[in-house]
């Protein structure tokens, strides 16, 4: 598939949950991409004020397994404290991921993403660099 | 990567995935479709899924499908895998995020005439008593050790704080509590995101009904179970709510490693997995238990929530508004049974994905009054069309592991059925066919929408053709509540 520009994310159908599939020339862009597509499946749309700074550090397995922690823990944000958040920085090696991110009170969430799975989760490489397809139990 | 030569029939109801299809694969996938709804089924990535999971180590017998089998993600849903105890595996993708989601039944003697003009205020009393949609509170505000007391008592926990009764509990699947929970399993994330939800409906698919018995096709077992042609009955789905599924991704996560240490092969990383016997699976095992008892108590709160509602409208309008429980069955579980497997008795863990529990007359852990007539199945159809209630048969615990469907399985995307469906137009739709619905979300609405499902009765016509349950009773909705 033609791309049209280096990173982004498109919504993918899928027969009883959500799926979208995030390109980016590299793997923290990547994140950032599959981050901000979970947050337009769930139609979030924010308050502008008051912002909070928030930094998260995860290790797992695998750069899959950081993509799935990361999501996951935007979601649990997004339960328990109702915020959404904007990336300021982002690092990841293959096993750690480190990140400052700017959390914005939730004004609306249109749908409920329940969960990030790993269904036939694979970061794959490609000449323009990097795509993921997620899928998310709705 | 199916032609028709892949299949196998048995019967009209009945197909194989012979196990030489594919190499990796453990057991045979048997399905329970006719040959309309297997054509249907190519359509999406289930019976691929349904491939993957028989592949999964320790496996007793086939993989069984049902009619109502819909792509999931790892695990088909209405999907069924016995795994042998204690060696085989568990796998959490074989329950599903939302553990122990299922459909409580109460019924009552209350005429659809008598209610007639009370229906949409009974509408609004079930909507503004049973919170439902994204980040609605419960009534309860629980701390840590009472939320540990629900992981452990389930549904009892409820009725020893007035809410509900012994028969609800003996109208329960497992009357209302899994032994072997133990919430030091259940992570902190987990017990936090389950405070707040207890007594919660949730949204997505989840919905409260209350139902007109429409036609009845098994007058004893009807009887045994109070339903009566004509009279009203409510009809709840929902399950662990943010609990389970936190608990779901956590042990997805966490299990990563050990299918390696395991030497586990997996054709999708979803269908992660650990021995029974092991350290991991039987924190797992605990853990699921923990979130499936909170689902058996969140139902019984809801319940007792919605009785309140038809008493505040219906207390001396009608000639008994009581509601008594008929069942309470788990759709998405793990359970420790014993099965006949190629003429052995076998100790099992039967994963159910969008699967029920149909055991037949005389099994074990029934109520004495549903002995008889084998457990009460429930099968909610999709919003605004037919519901029904099954019974379990021999034939389902002799072919499917004492298992059959659970609604009627998608089979539009939800975007496609937001983009085909206008939710204003289905609400007056089915508000003209004299269905009274309180929705949340108008594009909620949309995405249930009864044309992204398959035809419900279609789907029970398979299982009851196959012997795997038997039909009770036809249910048609006239309040639909959903988040």
């Amino acid at each position: 598939m033609k791309m049209l520009s280096l990173s982004g994310f498109r919504e993918i159908e899928h027969t009883a949950d959500w799926a979208i599939e995030a390109w980016a020339p590299d793997l923290e862009g990547l994140i950032c991409q599959a981050a901000a597509g979970m947050y337009a499946l769930m139609g979030v749309e924010v308050s502008p004020e008051p912002m909070v700074t928030h930094s998260v550090a995860l290790s797992a397995e695998d750069q899959e397994s950081l993509l799935v922690a990361f999501l996951t823990e935007l979601l649990y944000l997004a339960e328990t404290r109702a915020v959404a958040c904007e990336v300021v920085e982002l690092h990841c090696s293959d096993t750690a991921l480190s990140a400052s991110l700017v959390a914005r009170p939730l004004d609306r969430i249109r749908r409920q993403v329940k969960a990030v799975t790993y269904h036939n989760l694979a970061i794959k490489t490609t000449p323009e660099g990097v795509r993921v397809i997620v899928v998310f139990d709705a | 990567m199916f032609s028709h030569k892949v299949f196998r029939k048995i019967s009209d109801f009945e197909w194989e995935i012979p196990k030489t299809f594919r190499p990796d694969m453990r057991v045979a996938v048997r399905i329970f479709m006719t040959e309309a709804l297997l054509r249907a089924s190519l359509d999406d990535l289930s019976l691929e899924q349904a491939v993957n999971v028989a592949t999964l180590p320790g496996l007793a017998g086939p993989v069984v499908v049902m009619p109502d089998m819909h792509q999931g993600y790892g695990f088909p849903i209405g999907g069924v895998a016995a795994t042998e105890f204690p060696q085989g595996v568990i796998s959490p993708g074989g329950i599903g995020y939302d553990i122990n989601c299922g459909v409580r039944l109460l019924s009552s003697s209350i005429h659809l005439e008598e209610a007639s003009p009370y229906l949409d205020d009974l509408a609004a009393a079930l909507n503004a008593h049973c919170p439902s949609g994204m980040g609605k509170a419960g009534p309860l505000a629980l701390k840590r050790a009472e939320l540990e007391a629900v992981c452990r008592q389930g549904a009892e926990w409820a009725v020893r704080k007035g809410m509900g009764s012994i028969e609800d509990l003996r109208h329960t699947e497992e009357n209302g509590c899994m032994d072997g929970a133990d919430p030091r399993w259940v992570s902190e994330r987990a017990l936090e995101r389950g405070a707040g939800q207890l007594g919660t409906l949730g949204s997505g698919n989840h919905f409260m009904e209350v139902d007109v018995v429409d036609e009845i096709l098994d007058e004893t077992a009807a009887q045994r179970m109070g339903l009566a042609t004509g009279c009203l009955v409510l009809q709840f789905h929902c399950g662990s709510r943010g609990r389970g599924q936190e608990i779901f991704g956590g042990y997805v996560q966490s299990l990563q490693s050990a299918v390696r240490r395991f030497g586990i092969q997996l054709p999708d990383r979803e269908l992660v997995c650990a021995p029974m016997d092991s350290q991991e699976g039987q924190q797992y095992l605990a853990a699921m238990r923990s979130a499936a008892n909170f689902a058996f108590c969140n139902r019984q709160i809801l319940a007792h929530m919605a009785r309140q509602a038809f008493e505040q409208v219906l207390a001396g309008k009608v000639h008994n508004w009581q509601l008594r429980q008929v069942y309470d069955i788990a759709h998405n579980i793990g359970k420790i049974e014993t099965h006949l497997v190629d003429g052995r008795r076998v100790k099992v863990c039967v994963h159910r994905k969008g699967a029920t529990r149909a055991f037949g007359p005389g099994a074990a852990g029934l109520p004495e009054e549903y002995q008889g007539i084998g457990q009460p199945v429930l099968v909610p159809g999709s919003m605004g069309t037919a519901s029904w209630v099954l019974v379990g048969t021999a034939q389902s615990m002799e072919r499917s592991y004492g298992s059959t469907c659970h609604g009627a399985g998608r089979v539009m995307s939800r975007s496609k059925a937001k983009r085909e469906v206008r939710g204003d137009r289905l609400r007056d739709g089915l508000e003209q066919q004299g269905i009274h619905v309180r929705a949340g979300s108008l594009s909620g609405l949309a995405e249930e929408a009864p044309q992204a499902y398959k035809d419900v009765d279609e789907v029970v016509e398979t299982v009851a053709g196959a012997g795997i349950a038997r039909k009770v009773a036809r249910l048609r909705p006239v309040i639909v509540v959903k988040g």
